[in-house]
């Protein structure tokens, strides 16, 4: 049977009127690695400043392995946190910033060497232990925070958006060195970020935050192909936002097509008039002489690599995206028209 | 080319003003001093008046006195600064600009007005006491103190430091001592030479509690030998100019160790 490490309950963060998070609860198995996924201002890092106590809830509880720990000091709280700026101290060089925690706890010097070297060839920087922070590169900074985080057998890991202020090809190395090393450590960890592929790269699990509360949390693929919310199904990947008429019982008319409803289908009446969600993968190019295909005429064209993307406008539509493979859409320019159809068992629809 | 006239006439404007900020600060410490080695016979020099000064019992026991006083200033001033304004630049606090005003008032408060103020103030205890002076002395140098602090700690990311060492597991004293000390060594270093050479050249504040330290016994010298009072202020401006110097060679030091 799973076990929960971390279990947050009804957490409420407020900033003079502003409700940073609002009722927000989670719960975190052993070992799990789960992301905090929003836009800015959604909350996600005050969840985790909560949870490090570096920030005090107004009202809300939060738990480690079943014991309450919202009047725990952050200094006794024993996590490990990699934080978005660069945070290693400036006076230690880099064995000495690893063996930081070790060192506050009183663990002898000949230990807390060995396992800051330890921790130094884990993350790939075994002869860099005598460098000073200045003396490093961001993606090595942010390494060696990982290591100090680590160090001390941290109950649960912290990283509040740790890549943001990496480049683009770092960024993807060290996330899959973060993943590497939480799975070899079982160590549960939260991650913040606000990107969305980072997240679906890397996570157990994903919990979508939107205005202080938590949306939904699931397995990345549940969660792009069954968000429970328009906030997912829009947040998370890239819709189109199509107008829709409910017509019978669980199906709605999307430009010339009857599809079934996935969510909310109870609380529309026939006649409705919705806005319906389709992937731009969902929409594929079809034979100009079949019957229910839509027309447009190319105005965009986006190139990238495997895959193409198309934006096609049709009468009184917005933009509509098709995402297909790069050979599919190779003979189409903008310019061109193009016949489209939706190819999905299930669309997700809300109110207009 | 205009640039190159441009840059001789910046280039002279510069000579002039450094001329002239040097002069300001030399010229009069160098007569003086030259003052200090003159005998009766026009032209003629020796070291009369530093063997006469360093024969009084008296010297030793006042500079002293001063050296311990400003030290324990010094101290004084670093206890209470450190912790307040690592508070303040963490916290974020809106009574940072209001703490920053307040540390002004030593500049703007007439020192008459301070003394008989801090002297109804001080504990019964400290006010009977020489003690009271490194309090008071604290608070005189704040303008300086303050700021020379301010600035080490606005040029470190403090929040994330504190945050980071605090999470680490290290409790809030020692959070100071291994991270925010280490970080800010330069800016506390500064504000502690400061500080000591302000308080060894106190005079006003000192002699109107009637309390005798080097300044005051300088004045009293003066009263039967304005020579002897002339020397000991050469040699009180030379205290502050050595200990700037011992600070300046340590931070050096602390840099070269670093890089």
């Amino acid at each position: 049977m799973s076990e929960t490490k971390l279990e947050v309950t009804n957490l409420v963060r407020r900033f003079k009127d502003v409700a940073a998070l609002d009722d927000f609860s989670i719960k975190i198995e052993k070992g799990e690695f789960v992301s905090l996924l929003g836009p800015s201002g959604c909350g996600k890092t005050t969840a985790l400043r909560i949870i490090a106590g570096l920030d005090r809830q107004n009202s809300g509880n939060v738990f480690i392995s079943g014991t309450e720990i919202s009047a725990v000091p952050a200094n006794k709280r024993n996590m490990g946190m990699v934080f978005q700026q660069y945070s290693l101290f400036p006076n230690l060089n880099t064995e000495e910033n690893i063996a930081f925690g070790l060192s506050v706890r009183g663990v002898e010097s000949k230990k807390r060497t060995s396992r800051a070297r330890e921790l130094l060839e884990l993350v790939g920087l075994q002869n860099l232990g005598h460098r000073f922070p200045h003396q490093l590169s961001g993606g090595q900074q942010q390494r060696v925070a990982l290591a100090r985080a680590i160090a001390f057998e941290p109950e649960i890991l912290l990283l509040d958006e740790p890549l943001s202020a990496l480049d683009a090809q770092v960024r993807v190395q060290i996330r899959e060195e973060i993943r590497r090393i939480q799975i070899e450590y079982g160590i549960t960890t939260l991650f913040v970020t606000h990107d969305q592929e980072e997240a679906m790269a890397i996570s157990d699990r994903v919990a979508v935050m939107n205005s202080g509360r938590l949306e939904q949390i699931d397995k990345p693929h549940n969660l792009y192909s069954k968000p429970e919310s328009p906030f997912v199904a829009s947040f998370v990947g890239t819709a189109n936002r199509l107008p829709g008429k409910i017509s019978s019982g669980n199906s709605v008319r999307v430009l010339k097509q009857e599809l079934s409803i996935s969510r909310f289908a109870s609380t529309f009446k026939n006649g409705d008039e919705v806005q319906a969600y389709v992937r731009p993968e969902s929409i594929r190019i079809a034979s100009r002489s079949k019957e229910k295909v839509s027309h447009g005429l190319v105005a965009i064209k986006s190139f990238l690599g495997p895959t193409t993307i198309l934006g096609v406008k049709s009468d009184g539509l917005p933009l509509i995206h098709i995402h297909a493979d790069s050979k599919e859409l190779r003979k189409y320019e903008v310019g061109d028209e193009v016949s489209f159809v939706i190819d999905a068992e299930e669309i997700m629809v809300s109110p207009l | 080319m205009e640039v190159s006239v441009n840059t001789f006439t910046g280039k002279r404007i510069l000579f002039f003003t450094t001329a002239i900020y040097f002069a300001l600060i030399f010229i009069p410490l160098i007569s003086a001093t030259e003052y200090t080695f003159k005998t009766s016979v026009k032209g003629s020099y020796s070291w009369n008046n530093y063997r006469w000064v360093f024969e009084q019992s008296e010297f030793t026991h006042y500079v002293l006195r001063s050296f311990w006083i400003a030290g324990l200033s010094v101290i004084v001033s670093l206890l209470i600064l450190i912790p307040l304004q690592t508070w303040l630049a963490i916290s974020q606090s809106k009574w940072r600009s209001f703490v920053e005003v307040v540390s002004l008032f030593p500049l703007i408060i007439p020192v008459v007005a301070f003394a008989i103020g801090a002297q109804v103030a001080m504990p019964l205890f400290v006010q009977d006491s020489v003690l009271e002076l490194p309090f008071l002395y604290a608070m005189l140098s704040l303008p300086y103190t303050y700021r020379a602090i301010d600035i080490g700690l606005s040029a470190i990311p403090i929040k994330t430091l504190y945050e980071a060492s605090m999470i680490s597991g290290a409790t809030w004293p020692k959070t100071i001592l291994r991270v925010i000390l280490p970080n800010t060594r330069t800016a506390v270093l500064a504000s502690s030479a400061l500080g000591f050479a302000l308080c060894i050249g106190e005079f006003t504040l000192t002699s109107l509690l009637h309390w005798d330290t080097f300044p005051t016994w300088i004045n009293d010298v003066s009263q039967d030998s304005v020579l002897g009072a002339i020397t000991l202020s050469v040699i009180s401006l030379l205290i502050p100019i050595v200990i700037i110097a011992l600070f300046a060679f340590l931070l050096t030091k602390g840099k070269e160790k670093n890089e």
